[in-house]
């Protein structure tokens, strides 16, 4: 049957097509400021399409060691971190989806030792001291330990194995596997959408954040793409620089501009975009079945 | 009972993962108080290390594999010196005060700091910091000396509490804080209209670049005045300050100033504000001020400025490095010039200038080696801003002619002779020009300058070549705006100090920000016509009874204390 096209439909397409383009707009907008000159950037004359085209932004960024050296950092801990975090979201949220007492005894007292972090953190001050006594302040595994199993997606994936039949695993039992061959053999070759989702989750995670780069990181060469892009978008803003300042580096006044920042965001912006619609097919699946129990 | 087994090995667990890089929960070092280690650095035995916490400006660059911690200033203080400057935190703005807090509250200062005047006043109040008063006289050099007491020692007093010396501020320029006239010389010669002098000239002005087209297009969209939100601040909100035209009235929106008897006062409550806002309610009614002014900040009034929509406003000497560049660029027939501000009444006006310290250099009480600071201090003023520096110590220690990196921007407490350094510059540029002396006769620092300047009057804006020779041709050329400040300002003894400059009084720290929500509300209101200039009164006693008269108090007490010394 061929669809009709009615006129509720055509409220919906274009009701979702403003709303596309309002995402889509801004994104444009910086591409179109970054390729501009900053003279007319600081008019605030560009919209969706650059004036007085130049490269100059990026060949600033780019002419730049800091980015490499950020996205190095920002590479590794992604890599580390996903590994890490994968890792330590499965050992946890597989045995916590076993509710039969006769399977994980202590289940109860371990979902609510899991679950009162989640409401409860122990705020800004401890948490640092915790890291830096233990010598973790300029280390990458400052980024990755704390905050290294997500309680959402220890959830989402818990759900996710309560779903999956029971008969497989007792199937497993009589045929002589144990407990650890069940998971890695039989469950985790199952659980794939739920783990690509929970991957794309802390890939995404790891990639955004910024405000542990700061607070851990003291030396400027150490830092995540993130926080580096952090300090450079909120600190070049000509009106917080002295004169003297501006006076003995004339190259200032250049950086300043939107142009840069707009340019930096789009870099730090298109890694991130490029993975998501090879994850995105897992996605929709993963969340919604995580979503359901029996 | 069960319970409680289950959350020993719980903890157990936990500890276990947390530590698993084989360092076990006991043994955790205790916290190192981060005193100063005596490492021998090699060659030398008196060589020592000092940990530092530094505050960056964010854009320093280095050659190589250069970082901070291995750059041509630490390696000459590791091997001219023997002090190996470990630098333990580099961090510009929020993130470096977000640092310095954490290290406060986890009690692991390192030996030298860069401390904002408010921590500095905390820590020094806590005895966390080292008395630097014999240190200072017996290491600093005569040129250090004279480079920070060049203002006769009134900001070195603000780094002493009780008569003892617990930090160095880092010198600030307060004579180019005042505000100047910036007007769009070509708009004037197209209406055929000259520079004003008084505040009624002002407003001709403003209402022709507002109502009689100056750019050309046929359009009224031009605004004859900027204006930026923030009325009431400090730290300098320019372009769009409203210090200047405040001043017009000889008030201040949020200065402090002593008057002849020595006593202090706040400004923003005094009758000149009164008459000031009843003026700018006035030009608000009669459409001269931009309706939506009150939402936009210096940024954004700086758009309209780079767009050619204003003819003129109030700002500071370092204008050319913002929007009227863009605006210059943008339109090639635009020039903007700086005039010295006007008087509504018969005295001259007279722009407000303000000492603003950025930091202090403050050393740990334990750290063993208090004299390491002063040390290094001292080699900026040998490399840098001695007169006998040659060029190729410059070109080592300062800009490296090549690639155009500034190392003397990673020199650790570099005290530049901000105060009168644009003042010597200027004079040495004019003479150079004028031909009165050569270009390798001048400072080195100075001759750049020159360069960029001479490059400007022969090729004007020349494409690449020398982008920002226009900068400092209206900054410090012989038309600039040190000239105005320098010709006019200092000559005729019109620059008004707000006196106060010091870590924040107890009384401002409870109710100084809910005082200046109050002045800004009734200031704005005011201009835009909500509530009647007669309500200033009102305000007044309002201000007063909030904890004003006890902010004035401690104000004049903290003036009294810190400089009894130098009034003796």
């Amino acid at each position: 049957m061929k669809k009709r096209f009615t006129v509720s439909s055509l409220i919906i397409y274009i009701f979702l097509g403003f709303l596309s383009l309002t995402c889509i707009a801004p994104i444009i907008n910086l591409l179109a400021v970054s390729f501009s000159s900053k003279t007319m950037v600081d008019a605030n004359a560009v919209l969706f399409w650059p004036k007085q085209f130049n490269t100059a932004a990026y060949e600033y960024i780019f002419g730049d060691k800091q980015i490499y050296q950020s996205f190095i950092i920002t590479l590794l801990r992604v890599t580390l971190g996903w590994a890490i975090d994968l890792a330590l979201t499965i050992s946890v949220a597989y045995p916590l989806s076993k509710d039969d007492p006769r399977i994980f005894r202590c289940r109860k007292y371990y979902a609510w030792f899991f679950l009162v972090p989640m409401v409860f953190n122990g705020g800004l001050i401890p948490t640092y001291l915790v890291v830096s006594r233990l010598h973790l302040i300029n280390n990458i595994f400052s980024l990755i330990l704390p905050d290294s199993i997500q309680m959402f997606c220890v959830l989402l994936m818990m759900n996710y194995f309560r779903g999956l039949p029971k008969a497989i695993e007792e199937a497993a039992l009589i045929d002589g596997a144990n407990w650890h061959q069940i998971m890695t053999r039989v469950y985790l070759p199952m659980a794939k959408p739920s783990i690509a989702t929970v991957s794309l989750f802390i890939i995404v995670g790891h990639w955004n954040a910024w405000f542990d780069g700061m607070i851990y990181m003291n030396l400027p060469e150490k830092y995540p793409l993130m926080t580096y892009l952090q300090s450079v978008v909120l600190k070049f803003d000509i009106t917080k620089i002295s004169t003297q300042e501006l006076m003995l580096n004339p190259n200032l006044w250049e950086i300043t501009g939107r142009g840069i920042k707009g340019a930096l965001i789009l870099i730090c912006t298109v890694p991130i975009l490029a993975i998501y619609p090879f994850l995105q097919r897992y996605f929709v699946s993963g969340v919604v079945m995580g979503s359901v129990k029996e | 009972m069960k319970t409680r087994i289950l959350k020993g090995v719980a903890a157990a667990t936990i500890a276990a993962s947390l530590v698993g890089c084989g360092q076990s929960a006991g043994n955790t070092p205790a916290s190192s108080p981060g005193a100063g280690t005596s490492s021998g650095a090699a060659g030398r035995e008196d060589a020592y290390t000092v940990t530092y916490m530094h505050k960056t400006n964010g854009d320093e660059k280095f050659l190589g594999n250069d970082s901070f911690n291995d750059n041509v200033w630490t390696r000459y203080y590791r091997d001219s010196l023997g002090i190996t400057l470990d630098y333990k935190v580099a961090a510009a703005g929020d993130d470096y005060d977000q640092k310095m807090s954490m290290a406060i509250a986890s009690n692991s200062l390192p030996d030298i700091m860069d401390l904002s005047p408010s921590q500095f006043q905390d820590l020094a109040a806590a005895g966390k910091l080292a008395d630097l008063s014999q240190v200072y006289e017996d290491n600093a050099s005569d040129l250090l000396k004279q480079t920070i007491e060049v203002d006769g020692g009134v900001q070195l007093a603000s780094g002493k509490i009780d008569g003892k010396l617990y930090g160095i501020p880092q010198l600030a320029a307060a004579d180019g804080t005042g505000d100047l006239l910036w007007i769009r010389t070509d708009w004037l010669k197209a209406l055929n209209l000259e520079a004003p002098t008084t505040m009624d000239e002002l407003l001709d002005v403003a209402k022709a670049f507002r109502f009689n087209d100056p750019d050309g297009d046929g359009a009224e969209d031009t605004w004859g005045i900027g204006f930026q939100k923030d009325i009431v601040t400090e730290s300098g909100a320019s372009p769009g300050s409203f210090d200047g035209f405040f001043a017009a009235y000889g008030a201040y929106p949020r200065a402090w100033i002593k008057d002849d008897s020595g006593k202090i006062s706040y400004s923003g409550i005094m009758p000149g504000a009164k008459q000031a806002l009843a003026q700018l309610s006035q030009m608000y009614k009669d459409g001269l001020i931009d309706p939506e002014f009150g939402v936009k900040d210096a940024t954004k009034l700086g758009e309209d400025i780079a767009s050619g929509k204003v003819g003129m406003f109030y700002g500071n000497e370092g204008i050319p490095w913002g929007a009227t560049k863009s605006c210059v660029e943008n339109d090639p027939n635009a020039d903007w010039q700086c005039y010295p501000i006007v008087s509504a009444t018969d005295k001259p006006a007279k722009p407000a200038t303000y000492v603003r310290i950025s930091r202090y250099f403050a050393v740990n009480a334990n750290c063993k080696h208090p004299e390491a600071l002063i040390k290094i201090a001292n080699a900026f003023q040998d490399k840098i801003n001695s007169l006998d520096s040659t060029e190729e110590t410059l070109n080592t220690f300062g800009v490296d002619p090549k690639t155009g990196v500034n190392f003397a921007a990673v020199a650790a407490f570099g005290m530049d002779p901000a105060i009168q350094k644009c003042n010597t510059y200027y004079a040495e540029i004019k003479a150079t020009l004028d031909g009165e002396t050569t270009v390798d006769k001048i400072h080195p620092e100075a001759a750049r300058y020159y360069k960029a300047i001479k490059q400007f009057i022969d090729n004007g804006m020349n494409g690449h070549d020398d982008p920002v020779g226009w900068n400092y041709y209206k900054f410090i050329g012989p038309e600039g705006s040190w000239n105005t400040i320098i010709n006019d300002y200092k000559a005729n003894d019109k620059l008004v100090s707000s006196v106060f400059f010091g870590a924040p009084t107890p009384t401002m720290k409870s109710n100084l920000s809910s005082l200046d929500k109050l002045e800004a509300e009734t200031y704005v209101n005011t201009i835009m016509g909500t509530s009647d200039p007669s309500a200033f009164d009102g305000f007044v006693d309002q201000w007063k009874q909030l904890g004003g008269d006890q902010i004035t108090t401690e104000v004049n007490n903290w003036y009294n204390t810190t400089f009894a010394d130098l009034s003796k």
